[in-house]
């Protein structure tokens, strides 16, 4: 996490859907992928713009976004609460702006047996 | 003659300070090199440097910006900003301080860009390898990822000047533009 000049206006990019089929930590899943090619030249780092979810028969519970997973998980933003069946939006000024210069990732709390949490995060990129 | 100086100040990117077959007179220190440019192209805005993690209220050890170097017979020409909430301190070459008061050292600060949007107060030039280094300080209560440098400007290649010229220009009858690239020390 960093803290943003407001002079690095970066590159809106959205990221794929992603499911999230097991909860917990350990079972954190990458969201978006920063881009890390070596012979890219400057080092890059995402802050969350939106965020959609899809719950599908899941129950209602929280999704945690951060980097990492398991004891290597960094969380960046409060839990979410997700309705089951619901899809939820959560536009850019309803996200704190936080910087990751690592992969997102996500995990559910909990899961009803056979559900499972669409998500998709819309990121700006900047460096 | 076009209207080309050093630390010129405009709306958009920057001008050279010199065009193809122009005069430049480049100083490095106590040095004073006669040039002229035989070559020139622009440096689109690009990373420079990313100075990594910086703890909270911590000043970064000096560090050579080695893509900020230049080839034999060339200088460039930099304006810079830094996309991380750090100070800057500049150092052209490595041991001698840029933006020098008598009492302290100026850092490029994360209200420079704002406050001065053509970035002319952070107008450098590099004379070939020179070692133009930084250092960065974090004064506030939290730490940074990273610290990342962008850098734009012009790269000049030059050629020695004749001895004929070089004494016209010290005698003011061929026009040179001047350059300078290193700090100085006081005195």
């Amino acid at each position: 996490m960093s803290i943003l000049t407001g002079y690095d206006k970066g590159v809106r990019i959205p990221g794929p859907v992603t499911n999230l089929a097991a909860a917990l930590v350990a079972n954190a899943v990458v969201i978006f992928q920063i881009s890390n090619f070596a012979q890219l030249l400057g080092t890059k780092s995402v802050i969350i713009k939106r965020i959609k979810m899809w719950n599908n028969a899941a129950g209602n519970t929280t999704v945690i976004i951060g980097t990492g997973a398991g004891i290597g998980f960094a969380q960046l933003l409060v839990p979410l609460y997700i309705i089951n069946g619901m899809t939820d939006d959560y536009p850019e000024g309803d996200i704190v702006e936080v910087e990751a210069f690592l992969d997102i990732t996500a995990y559910p709390t909990a899961l009803l047996a056979g559900g499972s949490i669409d998500i998709q995060v819309e990121v700006e990129e900047i460096g | 003659m076009p209207d080309l100086y050093a630390f010129k100040a405009q709306i958009g990117m920057f001008d050279p300070v010199a065009l193809q077959d122009h005069n430049v007179c480049i100083h490095y220190l106590q040095e004073r090199h006669y040039r002229q440019v035989d070559f020139f192209e622009s440096l689109p805005p690009f990373q420079c440097i990313n100075l990594g993690a910086l703890a909270a209220q911590t000043r970064g050890a000096r560090t050579p910006v080695v893509n900020l170097e230049m080839a034999d017979d060339e200088f460039a020409l930099f304006r810079w900003y830094c996309l991380d909430n750090a100070q800057i301190y500049l150092f052209l070459p490595g041991g001698v301080a840029k933006f020098e008061l008598r009492n302290i050292q100026i850092p490029y600060d994360y209200k420079t860009l704002q406050r001065d949007p053509n970035l002319v107060s952070t107008e450098f030039c590099v004379w070939e390898i020179n070692r133009p280094s930084v250092e960065a300080l974090n004064g506030m209560d939290y730490a940074l990822a990273a610290v990342r440098i962008i850098a734009m400007g012009y790269r000049f290649h030059t050629l020695l000047l004749p001895k004929e010229t070089v004494e016209a220009i010290k005698g003011g009858r061929e026009p040179c533009v001047h350059v300078w690239a290193s700090g100085r020390g006081q005195g």
